[in-house]
């Protein structure tokens, strides 16, 4: 073959396959000629572009070879007055955004690490950031796409004008697959003028609730931001920007709107950032979603469900199958049938009673393979955690820290050593058993709420082992114990902070003092 | 009548006891008077009689309808009010048309996290209906848009004319349930943005009833816009109209819809609407919404752009009723153009925008060589060109003479860099050209997709693609035919 080849080096590396060789086609002929020898060879390939999102999907067991698309990293046409774009696959995001600056277009795309990403490699890992809001993902603007199958056939969908339904819909095809479908080698993209002006308005300290009162209030007065984003800070604060972009007039009018809105709450902040600020808010916000301790893609549900624990534990059988069909189902409607690795729960009691789906359904001949599905993808948070290896630094947190075993994870799930074992690899965290740590504490599902005296009973006597170590912190991952535990210190008039294993290691990893 | 006439002999009559089993035998259709009904879409020059039509009732009843049909090995049509206008849901002689007009219930309304859970019959235009009171809209609106089905929207990707701004029922779709050839019944996407693993829903939309039959789609709601500023101008001809829609895309504006009519269109329009507007060469009528103070803006920069490029007149409509009748003059144009004709095709083809003036002389140039009128009425904002060939069927030569045009046309929107269809899909009208477009690798790629759902091409077959395979058949290199050798016949 012609094409620049060189043996792979550590930075080839894909989630521990370690390919031979690495091709650099220049060409999409070159990248063909690459695809067609591996076919006929039998090779495994993988295809890196900006290399930002290696870590997504499944360890591949074995890559042969990778392809590099630095070379491939040429505009092939841009229209200023259709507002659209061809670009090769190679491209960095940042340098296609160069080449339209002096027409005063963007493409409305803004994942972080723009001089690094690359168009090819945003297609395949669906990379987004916080314009999609209003500007959608990657698969509102895409129009058209050539890859490369296999077999080294290039195959292209969509076109060049932003209407189009001619043929299926392979731009869409090809978002989020990874690299598994084909080498995408070049890609068309509609664009969008650049804004005359934008504004980023800062509202800190909000809870939980009070995001969602702006949320609606935000729809309410028809304000069209171009982006809302929610950064946590601490317990149930958080901080938010909100950003509009568009005409000058336009966007004082809706700044003073949102501003207005937020002032007739209590205790309601709203500044507007200037320029510098909005911009280092905004690049610490890639910056977090760029160097957080665990990438994961998280989907979220779009509203509470009820998984049954709490019917079974108060003998309630028929309402707590209901709300078990009713939960399968709402988290089988979110995975879309896609491949979710597994569905994580931090609360031991909710977490085994989803574990035990797969046997409460044994016998029902419509449910019984969905529940076991489900059930086999259960983990709770310390589990999954403590399976991955280590990856961001953990900071300090001086503190003696006492686990306590709940019941519904050491008894009913079996996890003891996982929690330990993150909340031992935090540095100057001193790790402190209590005595029985495995018994319970009384709480019990709602024992506490039906057997008062005997619950208190018991619940004494945990008490007395937590405080016989001295903690500063009770570290629980059930809710029912962290209330149990903390009603009793109270009554004793001791005060001891709780917080989850999950609360403690967010804080090492984020470099925050521990919850109080 | 039901299922107590005399089926075509195609059918089997076991068979079609199984499905008026399942269905219930007054939605078992095969009394040849009624199948008539279903003999064509909006595709009215081709018509092919279905054996058997079933109107299933819910998903259960679809799955079991595909199982039989697939036992029975009858192809299946999926059809939803049948306004498309490409013979998507053109039957095969003998085949079953799946009608899915009787599921039309709306499931589940969810206003704050924006979604909305409906079954695929219900109309586009009651989706907002339901959810208008509360200030909520769903954003596609096609021109048929009071009587096409959400189904029919999915398998066609369904655009209007205020996808310029919001996008299409792709954009728009966030969910669906659908029963595919094997009579499985998979779910595809939620009522969230993302989902992981491949964008299958993405692959489902403008899939044209190839990948299987929906049975309930999660749709997107938008909140109503807080303003909306419409303007209409006229122009001496196309060229300057052009010229207005280039100089406003060009400025930053991004307006929600806008919209050209020639001068046969204008004249159509006021012949059906009795609307007091001009006789001018060209017109275009905008919608710029969004916040109010934005709009206002908006709204004013496009009017001075639109004079700039010599609008002869502005009219900026004085309230609601006003402004609704503007709207019915454009929507009422394709109808309309039936007053001036006794027969017309209607195209759709899309071309750069930057285009639009020198695309529109070279169809008026075509028109002059075919001896025939042609009427434009389009989405100027996206260059999704409607050309209305119009033609009197009584004259010998012209239906012919006119259906080459629209070929043409076609060929003419690839040369340019477009697409043989922006909105109403390729179905069975316009397969022939799909070659126009794509490349034998494309078109294979596309395939493979398709008999990744359907292994035995049971769902629609014989649209889009221009040369019917089997799954799994090569199409190896390609063999030049003897007359290409001797020159008499080639490919481009």
């Amino acid at each position: 073959m012609s094409v620049f080849s060189r043996p792979a080096a550590e930075g080839d590396v894909i989630l521990g396959a370690r390919p031979e060789t690495v091709y650099e086609p220049s060409t999409v002929d070159e990248a063909g000629e690459v695809l067609r020898e591996s076919a006929l060879g039998g090779k495994t390939l993988a295809f890196i572009g900006g290399g930002t999102d290696l870590e997504l999907g499944t360890a591949p067991r074995r890559i042969d070879a990778v392809v590099r698309t630095g070379r491939l990293a040429r505009v092939v046409e841009h229209s200023p007055s259709d507002q659209i774009v061809v670009a090769e696959a190679g491209l960095t995001l940042g340098e296609l955004q160069r080449t339209f600056a002096s027409h005063r277009q963007r493409l409305a795309l803004d994942p972080p690490l723009p001089e690094r990403k690359t168009v090819g490699g945003i297609i395949a890992a669906n990379a987004y950031g916080p314009r999609r809001a209003r500007f959608g993902s990657v698969r509102d603007l895409i129009i058209g796409i050539s890859f490369m199958r296999a077999d080294g056939t290039l195959a292209r969908g969509g076109g060049k004008v932003v209407k189009n339904v001619a043929g299926f819909d392979l731009p869409k095809l090809m978002i989020g697959s990874l690299g598994t479908l084909g080498l995408i080698t070049t890609v068309n993209f509609r664009l969008h003028p650049l804004p005359e002006e934008e504004v980023t308005l800062h509202l800190p300290g909000r809870s939980g609730a009070g995001l969602r009162s702006l949320v609606r209030g935000i729809k309410e007065a028809q304000l069209e931001p171009t982006s809302v984003v929610a950064a946590w800070r601490e317990a149930d604060r958080f901080d938010v920007a909100v950003r509009f972009e568009g005409l000058r007039a336009g966007i004082a009018e809706q700044c003073e709107r949102l501003t207005g809105l937020v002032r007739r709450e209590a205790a309601g902040a709203c500044e507007t950032l200037d320029e510098p600020a909005a911009r280092a808010f905004w690049s610490r916000h890639d910056e977090v979603r760029t160097t957080g301790a665990l990438r994961a893609k998280i989907t979220a549900l779009p509203t509470h469900v009820e998984c049954g624990a709490l019917s079974i534990h108060s003998g309630r059988g028929e309402e707590a199958l209901a709300f078990a069909r009713d939960t399968i189902a709402r988290f089988e409607a979110v995975s879309g049938g896609g491949p979710v690795d597994a569905i994580l729960v931090n609360a031991a009691g909710c977490g085994s009673n989803l574990k035990d789906y797969g046997r409460l359904f044994a016998d029902d001949p419509i449910w019984s393979a969905r529940a076991a599905a489900f059930s086999a993808k259960v983990r709770d948070v310390t589990e999954f955690l403590a399976g991955l290896p280590p990856v961001a630094p953990r900071h300090p947190l001086r503190a003696r820290v006492a686990y306590h075993d709940a019941c519904h994870l050491a008894h009913a799930q079996g996890i003891r050593g996982e929690p330990r074992k993150l909340l031992a690899g935090i540095p100057g965290l001193e790790l402190v058993e209590i005595p029985d740590s495995d018994q319970c504490c009384g709480s019990a599902g709602i024992y506490n709420l039906v057997q008062p005296e005997s619950s208190e009973e018991i619940g004494a006597r945990k008490v007395n082992n937590v405080l016989s170590v001295k903690p500063d912190l009770l570290a629980s991952a059930n809710p029912g114990c962290t209330l149990q535990i903390q009603k009793l210190l109270r009554q004793r008039g001791q005060a001891l902070p709780a917080a989850h294993p999950i609360e403690i290691l967010d804080a090492s990893i984020s470099g925050r003092p521990l919850p109080k | 009548m039901g299922a107590t006439g005399t089926p075509p002999t195609s059918v089997k009559a076991e068979v079609v006891a199984r499905m008026a089993a399942v269905v219930g035998e007054r939605h078992c259709i095969i009394d040849p008077s009624e199948l008539r009904t279903y003999e064509c879409d909006g595709l009215m020059s081709s018509r092919v009689m279905p054996g058997l039509v079933v109107l299933p009732g819910s998903t259960e009843e679809v799955a079991q309808v595909v199982r039989i049909a697939r036992e029975a090995n009858l192809p299946i049509v999926p059809r939803g009010s049948g306004t498309g206008l490409s013979g998507g849901a053109l039957p095969l002689l003998g085949c079953v048309v799946v009608g899915l007009s009787r599921m039309k219930r709306i499931l589940e309304v969810d206003l704050e996290n924006g979604w909305m859970r409906v079954q695929p019959g219900v109309a586009n235009l009651d989706v907002s209906k339901a959810i208008s009171s509360a200030g909520y809209y769903y954003a596609p609106d096609p021109s048929s848009q009071s009587v096409c089905t959400i189904g029919g929207n999915v398998a066609e990707n369904s655009g209007g004319a205020h996808c310029l701004k919001y996008g299409f029922t792709s954009n728009h779709m966030l969910g669906a349930r659908l029963v595919l050839a094997d009579g499985s019944v998979v779910d595809l996407g939620g009522p969230v943005l993302d989902t992981p693993g491949y964008d299958l829903l993405g692959v489902l939309v403008g899939s044209e009833g190839m990948i299987g039959i929906v049975t309930e789609v999660v749709l997107r709601l938008l909140r109503k816009p807080q303003a909306t500023r419409t303007f209409f101008a006229t122009f001496p001809s196309t060229d300057e109209a052009g010229d207005a829609v280039s100089a406003i895309i060009a400025s930053g504006i991004v307006p929600a819809a806008i919209e050209m009519m020639d001068r046969l269109a204008i004249a159509a329009a006021k012949a059906a609407t009795g609307l007091d507007w001009p006789d001018v060469g060209a017109a275009l009528l905008m919608d710029a919404d969004g916040p109010e103070a934005e709009v206002e803006n908006t709204a004013d920069n496009a009017v001075e752009l639109a004079r700039a490029a010599g609008a002869i007149e502005i009219r900026r409509p004085r309230d609601e009723a006003e402004r609704a009748l503007m709207w019915k003059g454009r929507k009422s144009a394709f109808a309309a153009v039936g007053r001036i004709s006794p027969n017309y095709f209607v195209q759709d083809g899309v071309i750069p925008r930057s285009k639009i003036a020198k695309v529109l002389r070279e169809i008026e140039v075509m028109g002059n060589r075919a001896g025939l009128r042609v009427a434009n009425v389009f989405h100027a904002g996206d260059g999704n060109l409607h050309p209305l060939i119009l033609y009197d069927a009584k004259v010998p030569g012209q239906e012919k003479a006119a259906e080459e045009m629209g070929g043409e046309i076609l060929k003419m929107c690839v040369r340019y860099g477009g697409s043989i269809t922006g909105e109403h899909g390729v179905g069975a009208d316009k397969a022939v050209y799909m070659g126009e477009m794509f490349s034998e690798g494309d078109l294979e790629t596309m395939s493979f997709v398709r008999c990744a759902f359907d292994p035995e091409t049971r769902m629609n077959p014989g649209k889009v693609f221009p040369t019917p395979r089997l799954c799994g058949e090569r199409p190896g290199p390609h063999r030049p035919h003897a007359t290409e050798l001797t020159g008499e016949a080639w490919r481009e």
